[in-house]
């Protein structure tokens, strides 16, 4: 599952969000270029409480408030990292990124190319999305399809405590620009084993997290965990679903997506974000342009509505959300097919 | 101002702080997800919208502006469906949380919270105003926090460009959720910005009822008269943490808050202003009907899921 | 009927909605005075006033955002972002605001704006005035995304947008501005949103094009009928909504799908479009996208521009493949053992065309280095082999015959671009060189994960990796021929070269 490289020396359970802070904490500790910027960082410690402590130890040099400004928050970022900082930027809710997409899409991501090599840009920008947490139309959104669409850029999205400390530690080193993406329903809903020491785990590398025969899930985020209880509650009926936690959404692993896809023959993409144009789309037709002729059945995407947003209402929002029972149905009848 | 108007007035203040009190307690309890208090901010928005024509002015309100929305008309129990996300919200029809005001009737632009993009749209609207001479004007009313964005410049210089009929209110409370005033901008107050693209410019006392209203109508005149926009700062004490999600002893210290609090609140204040009898009955009768609109309201249906893909499109 | 060309159609449809409907106001920067930089407003400043006409500071965020309060308001405001390239920054306006407002209201407000953008390379304008926006809105429910590609319809659709209760973006391809020149009815007729339109009537393959790309397709489709390639040229012209009814009822017919678009290709519309017929299981053959390689920005220099640009040429090449494509389903399906867990790892190498020869020397050398990929799994132990015999696979002309040692599976360019390969029974480890792309590949080795750790898979890759890309290999290529390949050297050019037993390289 990853690159183990020396030190590992035992392993700690924690939550995803405890995985985000101590990761963050040990890159502070690791390399004095590594500094942290956003909203409410300081003081407060983060709205989730991931940079809690962090001002007292590493000064407000490191730790930096800004104002409430994502558009300069990410500029001055690349200004930082132009100049050799490793800023980790955090936009408060990737709702909240729309306004520094000018600065992203159009300057962090074409920095090297447009320089031809001679600028880049190694900084992390960090930030919760998805919903399921009563946050609405502005606390609650996926932003991957809107950023998947930009080259230059590297998108993860990792699910689980162990794979967000490895592919953080990753994201730091990434000598380009890194959106890091943190589905906030996990933040304390998952907990698992973290290894102890540094590691990094491959940008880039998709991870089987269940193995199966029959069908093909490919999915991330908080979904990728109702996903893997449904494909094992279908264990009881005799129904093997192989499952795929993508973890890196730019670059794709195509490889291990193909190969899982040739054995089952069947592919199910599951999402939270809405479905047309989501990255659905993109590893749909990337399999149908790869391996249409070893499918039996079509390709199917389990995804949110088509709506412009996720209500607060909780009927609204349980209606945008996909639910576990609707991912069993969609594995039995797909392998059914 | 008149007495009529005082009372007027005293009675907007002290139904947005029984309405911000209960949401504040039932948010506490678990009863309701989201609440943003407005406690020590209401003169602003009553302020403000006391000195507007109904039916005829436009607001792009700041989130912490109930006390402008019951000015303008919203009832307790339109408060009350917000905070509950029941479908017969007028405000979000229970899609958005909880202050994310809105209302056609009212004149009430829609808008996605203290993201200060609704600063644009009040520039777009008090451009409608002009190019439609009807004589409304506009007032666009944000936070300290969301002025320090580009979106805040953008908006104030083109209403100066083009001379339009909007008035700017800074709800300058000195945090930004967590961030305090220092890490924010650098300079005292933000009425020198006014200056900086051409319009005039009014620093308040934000917890003033008269003053606040005062400063509006000045400004709203000059705006009727074809004469631009202007620039309000209006200084106040955010008395509670941003948000119910927010826990502001980790950067705030509750007994200068208290300290300021004493002299800096709004209700207090207005009180002064009215007879102590017709004070006390007002309060009680606000904090009837704001238990009486929660009741209410909480015991209102859910919206239907299958009303989700609705008005995605006309 | 009149011909004009799409800029004049666009010039045309402002100008008369503004004298139909006072509440119509166009505002941007540079369309007062000047009449905009590519003269799609022009003359509207002098007709209509600068009340109506507003040039704007350049400030996209403001530009967007005063639209958006002004259609809440009850004008009809059409607004200009000068360059797509320049939208980036008004996005929090037209998907975080403009696209929510009457679902977030449910119903009580609405906003009815359009945004209009000129879009497109092929101009030399470099990275930051050829940008394709498309995809970022069409990924946006509320909003609605409208692109012509005709003068008839940049007009006919312009009108319909200015009149739709919703927002929509407008993309106007800036290469048609001008060189696109057809007929346009007189009077008020409006093109409905929502509605594709087949371009060319054809029964052998579907192209689905939009923009100058609708252009090039039908130049493309028009040479291949002398061919006896029927292409059915769809024109999207709207991208959202989409007109799924028009692109499945053609797929249904031809069931063949090649999406053309300038947008680069991971997750440009194409995505959708491809999605779309493959949960519709209306494709016989898999679907084709030609698009821009994934690179952050067009270049402005001519050849470099030129190179990565979809055009007729490269249109038609996708199309004679994909027309001449048989269907092989399940042609996989006997090479893979469930038996053998597979892992597996993808490396990127610089590649010529004509690289055969050259790769198998580099797995017989990659063999050597590593043993265990040249040997054959038992739970009672591995059996490294002495000599490396490659099972070759050329595709379904060529397939693989068995009984080597380990597999290379080549298709050339008709190939993916990066597939995986299977382990055979008996040996621990395949090599696929995907399709040559401007002198590189991808190379995926698939291994027996009970023989082969996946980290080792990596380190055999980047051993064949340097020595496929080793200079002067054409001298050593003679050596390793002789020791591994006799029959390559020795046998008449025309033989295909089957199994290849060799010993170990030095």
């Amino acid at each position: 599952m990853m690159t183990a490289t020396a030190q590992q020396t035992g392993a700690t359970v924690m939550t995803n969000v405890e995985a985000v802070r101590s990761t963050l904490h040990d890159a502070l500790v690791r390399d004095d270029r590594v500094l942290i910027m956003g909203e409410d960082v300081g003081a407060r410690g983060n709205v989730f409480l991931i940079t809690k402590g962090f001002l007292e130890e590493f000064g407000a040099e490191r730790i930096i408030d800004t104002p409430l400004a994502e558009a300069s928050i990410v500029g001055v970022a690349i200004g930082m990292a132009m100049e050799g900082l490793r800023p980790i930027a955090e936009i408060q809710f990737a709702d909240f990124i729309y306004p520094a997409f000018n600065q992203i899409v159009g300057e962090a991501a074409k920095t090297r190319y447009r320089s031809n090599g001679d600028y880049t840009c190694p900084m992390v920008i960090r930030t919760p999305y998805g919903g399921g947490v009563r946050g609405a139309l502005s606390h609650s959104v996926s932003i991957e399809a809107l950023f998947y669409h930009v080259p230059g850029l590297t998108i993860l999205a990792p699910s689980t405590p162990a794979d967000i400390k490895g592919l953080l530690n990753a994201a730091i080193e990434c000598p380009d620009p890194v959106l890091f993406l943190e589905h906030k329903k996990t933040y304390r809903s998952v907990k698992g084993e973290v290894p102890s020491g540094y590691y990094t785990i491959p940008i880039g590398k998709a991870d089987v997290k269940k193995t199966g025969t029959q069908v093909t899930v490919v999915s991330y985020g908080y979904n990728l965990h109702q996903a893997l209880d449904a494909a094992n509650r279908l264990e009881a009926e005799g129904i093997s679903v192989e499952v795929i936690d993508l973890r890196s959404i730019r670059p794709m692993d195509k490889t291990t997506i193909l190969a899982s896809v040739r054995k089952t023959r069947k592919l199910l993409i599951i999402h939270e974000d809405n479905k047309f144009g989501g990255i659905g789309a993109e590893i749909s037709a990337m399999v149908a342009e790869e391996a249409l002729f070893d499918l039996d059945a079509p390709i199917r995407r389990l995804c949110g509505p088509d709506v412009p947003a996720m209500g607060y209402a909780l009927t609204l929002e349980e209606e945008f959300m996909t639910s576990t029972e609707q991912m069993v149905d969609a594995m039995r009848d797909l392998a059914r097919f | 101002m008149t007495q009529a108007q005082r009372e007027r007035a005293y009675r907007a203040l002290s139904l947005a702080r029984a309405l911000d009190e209960r949401m504040w307690r039932l948010a506490r309890a678990g009863r309701a997800h989201f609440a943003v208090p407005c406690s020590g901010h209401e003169a602003i928005g009553a302020g403000y919208a006391l000195a507007l024509q109904p039916g005829l002015d436009w607001v792009s309100p700041h989130y912490r502006d109930l006390a402008a929305l019951l000015v303008l008309g919203m009832e307790p129990r339109d408060v009350m469906l917000c905070f509950f996300s029941r479908p017969s919200d007028p405000n979000a029809a229970g899609r958005q949380p909880y202050a994310h005001f809105g209302s056609r009737r009212l004149h009430v632009l829609s808008q996605q919270g203290p993201q200060p993009n609704h600063c644009s749209h009040g520039v777009g609207c008090a451009w409608g105003s002009k190019i439609l001479g009807d004589g409304s004007v506009s007032v666009i009313a944000f936070g300290d926090g969301g002025a320090q964005k580009g979106e805040v410049h953008e908006s104030m210089n083109l209403a100066a460009v083009h001379r339009l009929p909007c008035i700017f209110v800074v709800h300058r409370n000195g945090w930004t959720q967590s961030v305090r005033r220092e890490d924010e901008y650098a300079t005292e107050t933000l009425v020198a910005r006014a200056a900086g693209y051409g319009m005039p410019g009014i620093a308040v006392d934000g917890t003033d009822i008269e003053a606040m209203v005062a400063a509006t109508t000045e400004a709203v005149e000059r705006a009727r008269a074809g004469g631009g926009p202007t620039l309000i700062d209006a200084h106040c004490v955010r008395f509670l943490p941003n948000t119910s999600n927010d826990d502001d002893t980790r950067y705030r210290d509750r007994g200068a808050l208290e300290a300021d609090f004493a002299t800096g609140d709004p209700l207090v204040r207005a009180r002064a202003l009215v007879d102590p009898v017709f004070a006390q009955r007002v309060d009680d009768e606000n904090a009837a009907a704001a238990q009486e609109a929660a009741e209410w309201a909480e015991a209102q249906p859910l919206g239907d899921p299958a009303t989700v893909m609705e008005h995605a499109y006309a | 009927m009149r011909e004009l060309t799409v800029l004049e159609a666009v010039r045309e449809a402002l100008a008369e909605e503004m004298a139909r409907d006072p509440r119509v106001i166009v505002m941007g920067e540079d369309v007062g005075r000047l009449g905009g930089v590519f003269r799609a407003t022009e003359g509207l400043y002098d007709r209509f006033g600068a009340q109506r006409v507003i040039d704007m500071p350049m400030a996209e965020t403001g530009i967007a955002g005063v639209a958006v309060g002004m259609a809440m308001r009850g004008l009809r405001p059409v607004a200009e972002i000068q360059f797509a390239d320049f939208i980036h920054a008004a996005m929090d306006h037209l998907v975080g605001e403009a696209a929510k407002i009457r679902w977030r209201t449910g119903g009580d407000w609405s906003c009815p704006m359009v945004l209009r953008t000129a879009y497109g390379g092929g101009f030399r304008g470099g990275p930051y005035h050829s940008q394709s926006v498309e995809a970022y809105y069409a990924h946006a429910p509320g909003l609605k995304v409208v692109a012509p590609s005709t003068p008839a319809d940049a007009k006919g659709l312009l009108l319909s947008a200015i009149r739709d209760p919703d927002p929509v973006i407008f993309l106007e391809h800036k290469r048609t501005y001008r060189a696109i020149r057809g007929p346009v009815p007189d009077g008020d007729v409006v093109v409905p949103i929502g509605k594709a339109a087949i371009a060319r009537p054809g029964s052998d393959v579907t192209v689905l094009a939009y923009g100058m790309m609708l252009h090039e397709s039908l130049a493309a489709a028009a040479t291949l009928a002398d061919e006896g390639i029927d292409v059915e040229v769809v024109d999207l012209r709207t991208l959202l909504p989409l007109d799924r009814e028009t692109i499945l009822t053609s797929l249904a017919k031809t069931r063949r799908l090649c999406v053309v678009h300038e947008d680069t290709i991971t997750m440009g519309l194409g995505a959708e479009l491809c999605a779309l017929a493959a949960e519709a299981g209306v494709l016989d053959v898999p679907p084709v996208r030609v698009a821009m390689p994934d690179i952050p920005g067009i270049p402005v220099d001519d050849v470099l521009e030129d190179a990565i640009l979809p055009n007729r040429a490269t249109i038609r090449d996708a199309l004679v493949r994909l027309a001449a494509r048989e269907r092989t389903h399940g042609a996989s399906r006997a090479a893979y053992d469930p038996a053998i867990p597979q892992a597996s790892s993808t490396i990127e190498v610089a590649l010529a065309e004509e690289h055969l020869r050259g790769a198998l020397d580099a797995v017989v050398e990659a063999c050597a280095a590593f043993p265990r990929f040249n040997a054959t799994f038992a739970w009672s132990g591995i059996t490294e082999h002495d000599g490396v015999v490659v099972d070759l696979d050329l595709g379904a002309s060529a397939p693989a015959r068995g009984g080597g040692t380990i597999t290379l599976v080549d298709y050339g360019r008709d190939g993916a671009d990066l597939a995986v390969p299977f382990v055979r029974p008996n040996q621990t480890a395949a090599l696929r060189i995907g399709a040559v792309r401007n002198g590189r590949a991808f190379v995926t080795c698939a291994v027996d994960h009970r023989a082969i750790d996946g980290s080792d898979a990596g380190r055999f890759l980047a051993a064949f990796k340097t020595a496929i890309e080793r200079p002067h290999h054409a001298e050593r290529h003679r050596y390793v021929e002789r020791q591994c390949h006799p029959e390559l050297v020795e046998g008449p050019s025309s033989a295909r070269p089957d199994a290849h037993t060799a010993g170990q390289t030095p």
